[in-house]
């Protein structure tokens, strides 16, 4: 299969179609129908805005978790990426008339809790306060002491590299390998095409490399 | 069906951890990893990087990045199940509220205005008549720039001197 050999350059149509799918979590809970868990997002919306609640459950069970780790890259701070992450969903179920399907329901949400992001620090700014775990504030991967175990170390020592990664390389690593999304919707959610977000993919993973390589990880 | 390195990135970081099982069960000889999976392209990754080292310890470094993926809290999911659950549907609660606000706020702001407004001058034919053969004057010349001197109406002392003027 003939494909073009530059990541950044690489066409829209030369990538495999799986890329553009929506994978979903694998570990899906049955607290829904199964006619639910096996519906696309799209139909789920159209069901959530005819009154169907089970629908609504089932959109905030496949995609909370992505929206938590999205503004958690953003924000290093747990509580908030909790916080941001309730209201987001609230926003999104709100408006969700709204939702028009000319991006993926994933990459809208991304961008209302971008939004919701942006008016906390708003908020932020205008009382005084800093948030605390910015990601200039943590220790380097080689600063820190050797005494957890093994695998929580290294899980440690990843995060606190990714931590150190600039924001767009960051995301764009934590959305493709942690929650599969295409390059496109990358792309979409962090502000960027979808090229850039594919070369901002590659140069996180490898300055993670490097990093973590000094760090006799890999 | 084969697969290039490019190719072969692009799916590992997709979903880093399925790609390393599936190279390791093909590199043990087990034919598991492509048979299970229902996408041709599974096999063909896991066909490339049983045969492409590089690949492979990419691959496997994505996978050691996906191990790190940070889970929300537990009760996060039910949390948002509770703060959605009781409001109302999504298509009878925004829109309609907005939908009846905006009504409302038109309807007072419509109301206020015309209540306040000055009544309307009143014309008598005499002005009308004035106003239409103002309109027909600016109708007739259209070459007139608002605001550009008019210059065929100058006498020829006012055109020379304007003409020898330096700052126009």
């Amino acid at each position: 299969m003939a494909r073009g050999r530059s990541l950044a350059a690489a066409p829209i149509a030369s990538l495999p179609q799986e890329a553009f799918n929506e994978p979903r979590p694998p570990s899906v809970r049955r607290s829904v129908t199964d006619s639910h868990s096996t519906a696309e997002d799209g139909e789920l919306v159209s069901r959530a805005l005819s009154g169907d609640r089970m629908a609504l459950d089932m959109l905030a069970e496949r995609h909370h978790a992505m929206v938590y780790r999205f503004v958690l890259s953003r924000t290093g701070d747990e509580e908030r990426a909790a916080d941001v992450t309730q209201d987001t969903f609230v926003k999104a179920f709100r408006g969700m008339a709204s939702f028009r399907g000319e991006s993926s329901f994933r990459t809208w949400l991304l961008a209302i809790a971008t939004n919701e992001l942006r008016a906390g620090f708003r908020k932020t700014e205008r009382r005084g306060e800093v948030s605390l775990h910015r990601a200039s504030d943590l220790p380097h991967p080689d600063d820190l002491p050797d005494t957890h175990a093994v695998r929580e170390s290294e899980i440690q020592r990843i995060r606190t590299a990714l931590a150190h990664l600039p924001e767009k390389q960051r995301l764009s690593v934590a959305l493709r390998l942690f929650d599969g999304l295409s390059f496109r919707e990358v792309g979409i959610a962090t502000g960027s095409t979808e090229g850039s977000a594919r070369v901002n993919f590659f140069h996180g993973i490898r300055r993670l490399r490097e990093m973590l390589d000094e760090d006799g990880l890999h | 069906m084969k697969m290039d390195c490019t190719d072969a990135l692009e799916r590992s970081s997709l979903r880093p951890l399925s790609a390393e099982g599936g190279a390791a069960s093909r590199a043990q000889g087990s034919a598991q990893g492509s048979a299970e999976g229902s996408d041709p392209w599974d096999g063909a990754l896991a066909h490339h990087l049983a045969t492409c080292a590089e690949c492979a310890r990419d691959a496997a470094f994505m996978a050691r990045l996906a191990r790190a993926r940070p889970e929300p809290p537990q009760e996060l999911l039910s949390a948002i199940q509770m703060k959605t659950r009781h409001g109302p549907t999504p298509s009878g609660w925004w829109s309609g509220s907005m939908a009846a606000a905006a009504v409302l706020i038109l309807s007072l702001g419509v109301g206020l205005i015309s209540h306040q407004a000055d009544p309307p001058p009143s014309f008598g034919p005499l002005d009308a008549l004035v106003m239409n053969e103002g309109m027909q004057d600016w109708e007739d010349e259209e070459w007139y720039v608002a605001g550009a001197p008019v210059l065929e109406a100058l006498p020829e002392q006012m055109l020379l001197a304007l003409l020898q003027e330096e700052t126009w």
